[in-house]
């Protein structure tokens, strides 16, 4: 019995070391300023992936919710924990929230994705990936159609998002449930209903394959979640 | 991320003016929720009554009631209320293909008591006008009733009309509420409402973005230069 416990946790130390730490600043808004445009869930959502990450990974995150998420917090932690992470490892942005055409609505401001994208350029991990739910999500792909060019040696990396919605989509909450749709059917896919060929180890393409069906499903066709970025479809999201 | 009622979920279709809460915006109603201030009529009933001799049209107390001047018929209803709403905020009035529109999104006037409704209401006076049409049919109901009264309070508050039946709109949400910043967005276009200047750098531009193409909702070899380092 120790032997295989023992084996376990050598393992599980192996899988670790090879996926590197994972750098996770999660963002969740409910309460915005003003009483009009406060949603539900958003602070759960965030709380609810900072938890799942928490409970398989190395993981270093920063939570930011409500009116913690000013652009300045956000930016800064996106700055000071992305910096730490090393080319092997994997920096992960999260949001929930109200989204905008080109921006997430974050506490009293706008986080343009233009922003987003330099703030995540300045670390040097080559796995970056951004899961989004919020309005218009997918506008946050910036040539929805394009393959990728030649690629330098220096660019050389992994990013993917996952964002709630396509690009003139809202994406949706219900007061009778715990998390947005999207935020719901991730936390789901990821804790292994994703998990196609029961591996334990949930890629992106089993991921997509699992939440974009769900979430469309669940709201009658209107909300269909993205996943876009160059990254190779058996790339490991989580491993339980 | 926008907020819905459980009755509406997995409704598979609706009217041509979607019923969307937002946010906390409880009510929303169809369209972008402008609650006419005439008992209004449905574009069928409007096609009807055309062959009225005469009907009530309402004057405005412009000293009460601001009067928007940006709007044409050459807006969709929802740029039409966007732009009012932007140029006399809430309590004004537009004029769009021939009728009155106010400028109170339909949760507002929800939330309006009957005596406010009534000081609203108290604005316009109702004055017989020539028929419209000048083919009028004796068989026809010879008088449009067209009434300054509210509806009851327990009854739903009336839908724009559905001029466009792609002209679907959705209300995003109210940033604040004083003053109000209210996104609209329609499938066909996207519009900013108001802009309060209480928000930090929060002033983007009023904007129409025509619709957008989504592009496959699954591709893994996209340019992505720009996030890597």
């Amino acid at each position: 019995m120790l032997v295989r416990v023992l084996a376990i946790l050598a393992c599980l130390s192996i899988c670790l070391s090879m996926q590197g730490k994972v750098y996770l600043v999660a963002v969740g808004i409910s309460d915005y300023p003003g009483k009009d445009m406060d949603l539900t869930h958003p602070a759960n959502d965030a709380k609810t992936i900072a938890w799942l990450y928490s409970q398989n990974s190395e993981v270093k995150y920063k939570l930011l919710l409500n009116e913690q998420a000013t652009k300045k917090n956000i930016l800064d932690a996106i700055d000071s924990y992305f910096s730490r992470a090393t080319e092997r490892d994997i920096v992960v942005f999260y949001f929930s929230g109200h989204g905008y055409d080109d921006g997430f609505i974050i506490h009293g401001n706008i986080l343009y994705f233009d922003q987003l994208r330099k703030a995540m350029a300045k670390s040097k991990s080559r796995n970056k990936m951004i899961f989004a739910d919020a309005c218009r999500a997918g506008s946050l792909r910036e040539d929805k159609d394009a393959p990728a060019s030649g690629v330098s040696e220096a660019k050389r990396g992994n990013v993917m998002m996952f964002l709630s919605s396509r690009s003139d989509e809202p994406s949706r909450e219900r007061i009778d449930m715990t998390n947005g749709y999207f935020t719901t059917y991730l936390y789901y896919g990821l804790r292994g209903s994703a998990d196609a060929n029961g591996d334990r180890t949930i890629t992106a393409k089993e991921l997509f394959d699992y939440v974009n069906p769900a979430v469309a499903q669940a709201s009658g066709e209107k909300q269909h979640p993205v996943m876009w970025g160059r990254f190779p479809s058996d790339m490991p999201i989580l491993t339980w | 991320m926008t907020t819905e009622k459980i009755s509406d979920f997995n409704a598979q279709s609706k009217g041509s003016w979607e019923q969307v809460t937002i946010g906390g915006v409880a009510g929303i109603v169809f369209g972008v929720g402008a609650a006419t201030f005439t008992n209004a009529r449905t574009a069928q009933e409007e096609d009807k009554n055309a062959h009225a001799h005469e009907v009530l049209e309402p004057e405005v107390n412009e000293e009460n009631v601001p009067m928007a001047t940006c709007v044409d018929d050459g807006m969709t209803f929802s740029q039409a209320f966007s732009a009012a709403r932007l140029e006399v905020g809430p309590g004004g009035v537009f004029e769009w293909h021939g009728k009155l529109y106010g400028t109170f999104t339909a949760d507002e006037w929800a939330k309006m008591t009957a005596e406010q409704r009534h000081d609203f209401n108290d604005n316009f006076a109702w004055t017989h006008q020539p028929a419209r049409s000048p083919e009028p049919q004796a068989e026809e109901e010879t008088l449009v009733a067209q009434n300054a009264e509210p509806v009851a309070d327990d009854a739903p508050i009336e839908a724009a009309p559905a001029i466009d039946a792609n002209d679907e709109v959705e209300v995003l949400g109210v940033v604040n509420s004083e003053p109000a910043t209210t996104l609209y967005v329609s499938n066909q276009d996207f519009v900013m409402v108001e802009v309060s200047d209480d928000l930090d750098g929060f002033t983007p531009p009023i904007e129409a973005v025509q619709s957008l193409d989504n592009g496959p909702d699954y591709i893994n070899n996209a340019p992505v230069e720009d996030l890597l380092s």
